[in-house]
C-alpha cells in the first residue's frame, strides 16, 4: 500500500497556513470602529476616488465636450466596477444607451443639476456624510444636498416615485445591507448614459475594511433593462482632514444658463 | 378650519413656499402635566437627546406682538381660556366640514372658475396634501408674540444700507421685463430654497451620533451637518446660500451658529419682479443666525432662530416657536428643481409676448406700405406734370390703429 501523499497532520498545517491570513484580517477587524449599540461604525465623510461616475464599464482617457477646457475637461480611463465587466442590457436598452451617450450634453440629469438617484450618488465625485443612530441612518451628499434615509425599521414606502428611492436597511452581521426601490426612471447610473427603469431594487452592502476604508457593493436588479441582477463593487475611503465637512454645492444656479439661456430675452441692438 | 401643510415631492415652483399657511388651530398637551417626571433623555454618551421628527406645534401665536399687550410676553388666564374655546370651536366646525367629496365654497369656486381647477366639485384633489384637524388640547404656548426678543415683539427697522440697497436695485430692474431672465423672478421660482434668516421651516428630522448632529428638514431646504468639536467656521472665503454652521451645547440646549451666507439672499443685483416685498429684502454676507433646540417636555421642544444682521435691521431680533414630536410623520423626499416646467414657461412665454408684439409692430408697418407707397405716387405726378388728378376712389384707411 503506498503511503499517502500528504498526512492528515501536513494537511491541517497546510490549512492553518491558508487561514492565518483572514485570523489577522479578524484581528483587524476586530480593531474597527464599533457604535454604542455594538455595530460597525460606519459615521464619518467618505467619498470614492475612482473614475466609475464617468462610466461604470471600462473605458479609455479621451477629450471632454467642452473643448476650451482642454485637458482640464478630459476624461480620465477607469476600469469596470462592474463584475464580470459589462452591464446585462437587453438589446432595446443597450439601444438607448446609445442614444443618450449621442444626446448626453441635454440628457444627463446630473448635467441639468438634479437629484443623482441610486446609487449613482454613492460615487459621485463628491464626499457624503454618514451619521448613524440604530434606528435611521442619514446618507447626505455635498451634491445638491441629496441625502438619503435609510430606515432601520420598516417603514411603508412613499404613495409616489422618488428621485432617491425609498430605503430600508438592517445588520447582516457586520455589513449594513439597504434594500432600495420605488426610483422613478429620471436618473441615470453615470456619465456614459448607463439607467434604469423606475423597477429598479437596488441591494447595497456596505461594511468597514478598515476603520478608513468601506467596502461598497451594488446590485441592480430590474427586469425592463437587464437581463439578469448585476454588481458593482467598490472602496470608499474616509476624507482624512480633522476638519472635513460637507460643503455647499447648491448647483441650481450653475445650471440655469446652460438649460434656459436660450430663453432669456436678446440684447436689443 | 385647519392646520395646512403641503408634503409634496417633487412639486413645480407653485410648492416651493412650503410653509405652513399658518390658520391657527390647534393646541396640544399640558405643559404643566408634561413636565412632572420627566428627565430630558441623553444618548448613550451622554449628549442631550434631540432625536426624532419635530414639527410645527400650531398655537395661533402672531409673529408680531398685537398693540393691546404692549410689552407683556404671556396672556393671562382669561385670554387663555377663550383661545381655547376657540380653537374647540374651530376644531368642531372643521369636523363638520370635513367632506373630501363634499362641495367647495363659493368663494374658492369663484376664485378658480376661469382656471384648470374650474369644474372640481370637492376638496378631494387639495385634501390628500393636507393635514387633517387634530382635536386641541390645553394652551401650552401662552407667549404674546412669537418673537421674542427685542422686548417689543416686533420685526426691527431695515437699515438705510438696507433700503439704499433695495432702492438700488428697483432702479436696476426699472428697464426689465418680468422675466427676461431667471434672475427677474424669485429664489423660490427658482428653486434656490432661500432658508437664510427664516431658518428651518415645517418639519424636520433630528439624528445624533458623538460628535454631530444632523438636522434633515423637510420640504425644499437643505440638511444642516453640525459638527459639536469646537472647530471655527469654515474660511470666509466660503460662501454659501445656507451659510456654514457650527453647534455647541449649552446645557441641554443645542445652539447652531451660522455664518458665511453669500450677499444673494434676495436674489441677487435685479430685484424679482414678483415678489412680497414686506417678508425678506434680503441678507447681507454679515448675517449671522443662531438657531436654538431645546427639549421642554416628552414631546415639544422650543425652537429659536435669532437674525443678527447689521447691514439689514437695525438691531438683532429672536423668534421663539413650539414643535411637537411626531415620528410617525411620513417625511417625503422633494424635488424643485427637477420639476421646474415653470421657469423655462414663463421665460418662453416672455419671449412670444415679445415676438407676438415685434410681429404685431411689423404687420402694422406692412400695411402702412401701399399708403405710403401712393402718397409717393402722387409726389412724383405732382414733380412729372404740375398736375393734380383727384383719386379714382377714395384712399381707404389702411391702418387699424387710425
Amino acid at each position: 500500500m503506498r503511503r499517502p501523499v500528504a498526512s492528515p497532520l501536513m494537511l491541517l498545517a497546510v490549512f492553518a497556513l491558508a487561514c492565518a491570513p483572514a485570523e489577522d484580517s479578524t484581528d483587524a477587524r476586530a480593531e474597527l470602529p464599533r457604535t454604542h449599540d455594538d455595530r460597525p461604525d460606519l459615521n464619518g465623510i467618505w467619498q470614492t476616488n475612482n473614475t466609475a461616475h464617468w462610466d461604470l464599464e471600462a473605458h479609455s482617457a479621451r477629450a471632454g465636450a467642452a473643448v476650451p477646457l482642454g485637458a482640464v475637461g478630459a476624461i480620465p480611463a477607469g476600469k469596470s466596477v462592474v463584475r464580470g465587466g459589462e452591464i446585462p442590457y437587453t438589446e432595446a436598452a443597450l439601444a438607448q444607451r446609445q442614444e443618450h451617450q449621442e444626446q448626453w450634453l441635454t440628457a444627463d440629469p446630473e448635467i441639468k443639476c438634479y437629484l443623482p438617484g441610486v446609487p449613482r450618488v454613492m460615487y459621485m465625485p463628491f464626499p457624503f456624510q454618514i451619521v448613524q443612530s440604530p434606528d435611521f441612518i442619514l446618507i447626505a451628499s455635498e451634491y445638491i444636498g441629496a441625502t438619503r434615509s435609510v430606515y432601520m425599521t420598516d417603514v411603508e414606502p412613499p404613495p409616489i416615485d422618488t428621485y432617491m428611492g425609498h430605503s430600508v436597511g438592517r445588520w447582516e452581521g457586520d455589513t449594513l445591507v439597504i434594500e432600495s426601490n420605488t426610483f422613478t426612471d429620471q436618473t441615470w447610473l453615470d456619465r456614459a448614459g448607463n439607467f434604469h427603469s423606475p423597477a429598479l431594487r437596488v441591494v447595497e452592502r456596505i461594511s468597514l475594511i478598515s476603520p478608513d476604508a468601506l467596502q461598497y457593493e451594488a446590485t441592480l436588479e430590474d427586469e425592463n433593462v437587464f437581463t439578469r441582477p448585476w454588481t458593482i463593487s467598490m472602496p470608499i475611503y474616509r476624507r482624512l482632514e480633522p476638519d472635513a465637512e460637507i460643503l455647499e454645492f447648491n448647483c441650481v444656479e450653475f445650471v440655469e444658463e446652460t438649460m434656459w439661456g436660450h430663453l432669456t430675452k436678446p440684447a436689443s441692438e | 378650519m385647519r392646520v395646512r401643510w403641503l408634503v409634496a415631492a417633487a412639486l413645480s415652483f407653485v410648492a416651493a413656499v412650503i410653509v405652513a399657511t399658518a390658520i391657527p388651530a390647534i393646541v396640544q398637551g399640558s405643559a404643566a402635566s408634561q413636565s412632572e417626571d420627566w428627565t430630558a433623555p441623553r444618548t448613550p454618551w451622554g449628549d442631550p437627546d434631540l432625536q426624532g421628527i419635530w414639527t410645527n406645534e400650531s398655537t395661533g401665536t402672531p409673529r408680531q406682538r398685537p398693540a393691546r399687550f404692549g410689552e407683556r410676553e404671556f396672556l393671562n388666564d382669561d385670554e387663555v381660556a377663550e383661545l381655547e374655546r376657540q380653537a374647540r370651536e374651530r376644531y368642531e366646525a372643521a369636523l363638520a366640514a370635513d367632506d373630501d367629496a363634499g362641495p367647495r365654497s363659493a368663494a374658492d369656486v369663484a376664485r378658480t372658475q376661469n382656471t384648470i381647477e374650474a369644474g372640481i366639485y370637492g376638496q378631494e384633489y387639495n385634501n390628500v396634501w393636507m393635514e387633517q384637524p387634530r382635536e386641541p388640547g390645553p394652551l401650552r404656548w401662552t407667549r404674546t408674540s412669537l418673537i421674542v426678543e427685542p422686548s417689543h415683539g416686533q420685526v426691527p427697522p431695515y437699515t438705510e444700507e438696507l433700503l439704499d440697497r433695495v432702492e438700488a436695485r428697483e432702479a436696476a430692474r426699472a428697464h426689465r421685463g418680468e422675466a427676461d431672465t431667471w434672475e427677474d423672478r424669485n429664489l423660490n421660482e427658482r428653486c434656490m430654497r432661500p432658508q437664510a434668516a427664516t431658518g428651518l421651516q415645517g418639519t424636520v428630522r433630528i439624528i445624533q451620533s458623538p460628535g454631530w448632529v444632523a438636522i434633515l428638514p423637510d420640504g425644499l431646504q437643505y440638511p444642516q451637518l453640525l459638527a459639536l468639536d469646537g472647530r471655527e467656521h469654515a474660511s470666509p472665503k466660503i460662501r454659501g446660500w445656507f451659510g456654514n454652521s457650527r453647534a455647541r451645547w449649552e446645557g441641554d440646549k443645542l445652539v447652531i451658529e451660522t455664518t458665511n451666507f453669500n450677499d444673494k439672499q434676495d436674489g441677487g443685483p435685479v430685484f424679482p419682479s414678483r415678489r412680497p416685498l414686506a417678508f425678506f429684502l434680503g441678507s447681507g454676507e454679515t448675517l449671522r443666525r443662531v438657531e436654538t433646540y431645546e427639549r421642554l417636555g416628552p414631546d415639544q421642544l422650543a425652537y429659536g432662530v435669532t437674525t443678527d444682521d447689521p447691514s439689514v435691521y437695525v438691531e438683532p431680533y429672536t423668534v421663539l416657536r413650539p414643535m411637537i414630536l411626531d415620528n410617525d410623520f411620513l417625511m417625503l423626499q422633494s424635488g424643485c428643481h427637477e420639476g421646474n416646467y415653470g421657469m423655462p414657461f414663463i421665460l418662453s412665454a416672455a419671449r412670444a409676448d415679445e415676438d407676438y408684439a415685434m410681429r404685431a409692430a411689423q404687420e402694422a408697418a406692412e400695411l402702412r406700405r401701399p399708403e405710403i407707397a401712393a402718397l409717393r405716387e402722387r409726389t412724383d405726378e405732382w414733380l412729372r406734370s404740375g398736375t393734380l388728378r383727384a383719386p379714382d376712389a377714395p384712399v381707404e384707411e389702411v391702418n387699424p390703429d387710425r
